[in-house]
């Protein structure tokens, strides 16, 4: 047993309610934390957000005894010259919104997809989004903040081994993997047990969600509830458990991206932690 | 009778290696007795033993450090994977061998502003990369002026070169391709000014499709060798409604193609068939279908233009040597 995992919901999974009705929410389904969507259309928008109404967000989680597990923005384009600064400017006021609420960790892409920028070779995307994420790294430090580059399609880090190169490359203490295991299926070059262990060394968040997977290319699929869909996640929280992780395992619940596929989160989000806490075995 | 260290051995019946220790009074697990040493002393006296100071000089030379003068166009090309590819074996070789390395840039084509005679001699070997047609002419001409430097990735009569055999992977990649007969078409593209080892690759892969299945390919020119994406979709009209195979002589143009190719629903091989030369160690990572290409084992090269170093600064002879590229086997065309 691995009594040090959290578990934490995802406002992406309770679309159209806002921030301090979730924490209610989550209270009720049994998390211990909580991630937030930051964006335009998130439960918390990073750029029109004040420090005193995250102070107030603060309080409110903190009544509840909640607290918030990692903040999820979606800047990622170090690359191109004139957005590559805005980028930056606008990843640090997340993590300084994170370090009001006490988050110990945001969510970056690790960068864009390699031939998203015509007439920019592979090695300067590559390089560029490293210093990206470093900067970034160096400020958010500084607050105690933590950045947790996340295995996700559509940027250099899809795989494991791509995750842990960048993270190497960035080489600061604070920055480490967003284990978004099912992502990493789709990807192919770890899977099971093995993409656990390779990912253990760098792990600092955990993202779960199930899906029915039709086709890789082109990418065809329909979101589950845990243990409903083809992601080997027995096989894989298992593994988890054997490494003695000690963060939060977090409910990606895509109830916001494909509304019509996954039930209200009262129900879909509260099947998916006990599914979670039965291959865990843990408090 | 010359003394050396072989006579005075043969005179104490000793061992080669006892008369040096005792000679070059070095501590030593042997355990020589006081009387062997002092006997090995007394007839080495005895024979008037001088050290040959040549030997002893280049003895000398053999257990210093390599000083390595490395001259490339790339040195600050975020692109170059070929940079890195050297760096990573310069490196390994390092963990083995003493090695002080320079790392100086020069702008391809005026290779004579940054290597002369004198530069040649603060160093035991100069290491050029990246060269031109110009630069050639500079390096043949002064020859006797640069004795110390070695060629990597490049040939050139009387100089020691550590470079591929482009011509002839390529010429294996064509037969490949052109042995499954499941191509109608056939394109070469390459950039309006090819590098020699691009022209090589070009000509080793044309020459191959005509000779052994007598198929003339087009060969299509493209603006850089970064081209952009409007370059790629003339490129792509090439194919004229038929099932066509493209060989591009660099990879991370092939895999732009590739790219844009699945983006606009191509079936690849069946539609479209790719394949390259190089590898781009981190870029492969990213790229579904993985692509048909030649590895020239750049990192094995570079080890070799290092021991062609270690063997000019020794004083050894240095000849030129060849490193295979490989044929790699990915799902972006079909071939046997």
């Amino acid at each position: 047993m691995n009594g040090r995992i959290k578990f934490a919901g995802h406002t992406m999974g309770t679309p159209g309610r806002d921030i301090y009705e979730v924490i209610d929410l989550f209270k009720k389904i049994g998390y211990d934390g909580i991630e937030v969507r930051v964006a335009a259309n998130g439960q918390i928008d990073s750029e029109k957000i004040t420090d005193g109404e995250a102070r107030k967000i603060l309080a409110a989680a903190k009544k509840q005894g909640m607290e918030f597990a990692c903040l999820t923005s979606y800047y990622a384009d170090f690359v191109d010259p004139e957005k590559r600064q805005e980028t930056i400017a606008k990843l640090k006021r997340v993590a300084k919104i994170a370090s009001i609420l006490e988050c110990p960790l945001i969510r970056s892409y690790g960068g864009v997809e390699p031939f998203s920028k015509q007439g920019v070779w592979f090695s300067d995307v590559w390089t560029r989004s490293v210093s990206g994420i470093r900067e970034v790294a160096e400020y958010a430090g500084k607050l105690g903040v933590g950045i947790a580059i996340e295995t996700h399609i559509g940027s250099l880090t899809m795989s494991v081994r791509d995750t842990a190169r960048v993270i190497q490359d960035v080489g600061m203490s604070n920055v480490g993997m967003l284990f978004d295991y099912a992502w990493v299926e789709v990807a192919g070059v770890e899977t099971g047990a093995a993409a656990v262990r390779a990912a253990a060394p760098y792990l600092r968040h955990v993202h779960i969600k199930d899906w029915t997977l039709e086709s890789r290319t082109p990418l065809k699929k329909t979101s589950a509830l845990m243990g409903e869909g083809t992601v080997r996640w027995p096989e894989v929280l298992r593994a988890l458990r054997k490494t003695g992780y000690a963060g939060y395992i977090c409910d990606e619940y895509e109830k916001f991206w494909y509304p019509k596929d996954l039930p209200e989160p009262e129900i879909g989000m509260k099947h998916n932690l006990e599914f979670v806490k039965k291959f865990l075995n843990a408090k | 009778m010359k003394a050396t260290i072989e006579v005075i051995a043969k005179k104490c019946g000793v061992s080669k290696a006892t008369v040096s220790y005792v000679l070059n009074n070095k501590k030593t697990s042997l355990g020589l007795s006081a009387q062997t040493i002092d006997h090995v002393l007394k007839v080495s006296r005895e024979l008037d033993y001088r050290p040959d100071l040549v030997a002893v000089a280049l003895a000398e030379k053999k257990k210093r450090p390599l000083s390595l003068l490395v001259l490339t166009p790339w040195l600050y090309a975020q692109f170059s994977d070929f940079m890195v590819q050297v760096y990573s074996a310069m490196k390994d070789f390092a963990e083995d061998n003493p090695l002080k390395t320079v790392y100086e840039v020069y702008e391809q084509g005026h290779l004579n502003k940054g290597l002369n005679g004198s530069k040649c001699e603060k160093f035991d070997a100069v290491m050029v990369i990246g060269t031109g047609e110009k630069d050639h002419q500079y390096l043949i001409r002064n020859r006797s002026k640069l004795p110390n430097v070695v060629l990597l990735n490049r040939k050139i009569p009387d100089y020691p070169c550590a470079a591929g055999n482009d011509g002839e992977a390529a010429a294996e990649l064509a037969e490949r391709v052109a042995a499954s007969s499941f191509y109608e078409n056939y394109v070469v593209a390459f950039p309006n000014r090819p590098s020699f080892c691009e022209q090589e690759r070009v000509c080793g892969f044309v020459r191959a499709l005509k000779k052994t299945a007598g198929i003339t390919a087009i060969q299509h020119r493209i603006e850089s060798a970064l081209p952009p994406e409007t370059a790629l979709q003339k490129l792509l009209a090439e194919r004229d409604g038929k099932k066509t195979l493209f060989f591009l002589p660099q990879y991370h143009p092939a895999a732009q193609m590739m790219e844009l190719a699945l983006r606009q629903g191509i079936r690849i091989p069946d539609e479209i068939g790719i394949v390259a030369y190089d590898l781009h160690s981190m870029l492969k990572n990213f790229l579904h279908p993985a692509l048909t290409t030649i590895d020239p084992q750049i990192g094995r090269m570079t080890g070799e233009a290092l021991r062609l170093a270690c063997a000019v600064k020794n004083g050894e002879k240095a000849e030129g040597r060849i490193t295979e590229g490989i044929f790699e086997s990915g799902e972006s065309a079909i071939h046997i």
